[in-house]
């Protein structure tokens, strides 16, 4: 007689299409041929299949639109690559880059930003769903020269930043008004901050320049008078003052949208 | 008297239910009045913050919730899974609820997660497996644990016994509660032909904690568990036929998709009442309960069903938030 664990496996490889119905043959527990629901197998293969294009689709819904027709077998072939390993249905779509830049080289021949593109889609799934609190916090005026000095900003725990060697946001931009789709696109460094928001709970997407990502890389640690001075250290050409005017805007900015969340003491 | 029967004497009655639905949750939260309580799909909400996270303070502010979960996989022959147990217990303690349910099937194997209900082998073995494992899980937990019978849609090699049977031995090997879902007897009774009420009459339904009702969709080869439609007559009939027959800590509505007008699943909700209301009368008066041959016949259908039909039992069954 076949044990729970032969017939679970082996209806666990007929579902997941990664082997064919008739291998159900091998279960001593079948007295003969004709005895196994291949009907039965081929519908929960196909409910089981439609199950995981469905939240492939969900969360790369730009990959998706791109590869139009081929998008069903590119889900296929990740997942029989990648099968799901985890209890959270959205994880099982985690992998999904990885299997990009590992087994789709043809693929990336053609459309090399696509892996970038499904690390952004993964990252904005990931951050809607992180368990990370965020709270807002009151704020001093930079107007007030000690608080300048003193303070720096609290980011919101929730931020990414990502160097993309394309123009993923653009890509994305373009994907939004329905052009892009066929349309080659040469590399080109982009940055981009992805955050959720504490209370639409939306997950807000900023692109940097290179100057603006530099910055909010020492954010974390530096006060708004040192940033003020990084800032006219990257901008050697311009005024310092027109610069500083320019971070000071741009730091009400990130708090307005929430990408800062508060003020934090600097200690010496 | 087996444990469990003295655990559910102590379980309080919760009333009448429904699903906690992302698509259905402000027009459910704003209607206390007429809901009495809500489940929730774990896996929704274990270790996830954001929106979940604040519709589960909304709910939890609310009303009582219990969960009914996907993933523990209590039929398959992987060890369970820790991370997953200790996310739930932490879920189930921020919530307090009185009971936590999930499925008599198995939704991984060798560690792949498949993300659907599966049927399992109705054997000896696989009784021993999962009554072990359904005694630690209420261990880990230390919450009163109920199975729930699912639909199924294909005839699994290495079946030793019906289906009334397993569900039977399971429950009593095991000493857990059962979380009877009325529909997917039904759809069950149809798609592999047998009397429902028979099914019914089989098992230990003094065990039965939670009901499910719901609507189900006729398919060209199977009638399919959607919780897409509108209840129908024999489902309500099978309902008033346990309820009569055993008390229900909780009777809900399943509604997962395809959403009519809020209005119409309240009216479900107070309907499901009113057959409980009328049921526990008949249990108190010492009135024998309607039989089985009293009530309309049962008939199968078929319609067809193309593609979209079987990608929405998908939806039902796992992505429902
Ligand atoms: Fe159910």
């Amino acid at each position: 007689m076949s044990s729970l664990h032969e017939i679970e496996k082996t209806l666990t490889s007929i579902w997941m299409q990664r082997q064919p119905v008739e291998s159900a043959q091998s279960l001593s527990c079948l007295l003969e041929a004709d005895q196994f629901d291949a009907d039965g197998a081929r519908l929960y293969a196909r409910l089981i299949g439609y199950g995981h294009e469905d939240v492939l689709t969900s969360i790369y819904p730009y990959c998706a639109q791109l590869l139009g027709n081929s998008w069903e077998k590119l889900v296929k072939k990740y997942v029989s690559l990648f099968p799901p390993d985890h209890f959270h249905l959205n994880s099982s779509a985690r992998r999904f880059p990885q299997f990009l830049n590992e087994h789709c080289t043809d693929l990336l021949e053609k459309r090399a930003y696509l892996a970038e593109l499904a690390d952004y889609e993964w990252l904005e799934m990931e951050l809607l769903e992180v368990d990370t609190a965020v709270s807002v916090t009151e704020r001093t005026p930079l107007s007030d020269p000690e608080a300048f000095v003193s303070l720096g900003p609290v980011l919101n725990p929730t931020l990414a930043v990502r160097t993309y060697k394309y123009p993923i946001q653009k890509i994305v931009d373009l994907l939004d008004e329905g052009k892009g789709s066929r349309k080659k696109f040469a590399p080109e460094k982009s940055h981009v901050a992805m955050y959720r928001d504490p209370f639409s709970h939306r997950v807000r997407i900023v692109e940097l320049d290179d100057n603006a990502q530099v910055l909010l890389s020492e954010a974390a640690v530096s006060s708004y008078g040192q940033l003020a001075k990084r800032c006219v250290e990257l901008n050697p050409e311009r005024n310092p003052q027109s610069s500083v005017t320019d971070l000071i805007e741009l730091i009400e900015q990130f708090h307005e949208i929430n990408l800062f969340v508060g003020d934090r003491k600097v200690g010496k | 008297m087996p444990d469990f029967l003295d655990t559910k004497k102590r379980l309080p009655n919760l009333g009448i239910g429904l699903g906690l639905r992302r698509e259905l949750a402000t027009e459910t939260l704003e209607s206390e009045s007429r809901i009495d309580w809500l489940e929730l799909v774990p896996e929704n909400y274990m270790g996830l913050g954001g929106a979940c996270r604040e519709r589960l303070e909304s709910a939890r502010n609310k009303f009582p919730l219990v969960t009914h979960g996907i993933n523990l996989s209590i039929g398959s022959t992987d060890d369970l899974n820790s991370e997953y147990l200790s996310k739930l217990k932490k879920l189930l303690d921020l919530i307090d609820a009185p009971w936590f349910s999930d499925h008599l099937c198995f939704t991984s194997c060798d560690g792949i997660y498949m993300h659907d209900l599966l049927p399992l082998p109705r054997s000896k073995e696989a009784i021993k497996l999962i009554a072990e494992k359904v005694k630690r899980v209420q261990e880990t937990i230390g919450r009163p644990f109920l199975l729930e019978n699912i639909s199924y849609y294909m005839n699994v090699p290495g079946c030793e016994m019906n289906d009334s049977q397993f569900l039977a031995e399971v429950a009593e090997k095991a000493d857990c509660g059962l979380l009877l879902d009325v529909n997917n007897v039904y759809v069950n009774s149809l798609n592999h032909g047998f009397d429902p009420y028979q099914y019914l009459d089989q098992i230990p339904l003094e065990r039965t904690v939670q009901i499910h009702v719901a609507g189900h969709k006729q398919g060209s080869e199977y009638v399919i568990d959607t919780h897409g439609s509108a209840v129908v007559e024999p489902v309500f009939e099978l309902l008033q036929y346990v309820l009569e027959r055993v008390e229900a800590k909780g009777v809900m509505l399943e509604r997962d998709q395809n959403f009519p007008e809020f209005e119409e699943i309240l009216l479900e909700v107070d309907r499901i009442r009113a057959i409980s209301d009328a049921a526990a009368q008949v249990r108190h008066s010492g009135m024998p309960p309607r039989a089985a041959s009293a009530i309309k016949q049962f008939e199968r259908k078929a319609a067809p069903a193309g593609r979209k039909d079987l990608a929405e039992v998908k939806h039902a069954r796992v992505l429902s938030a």
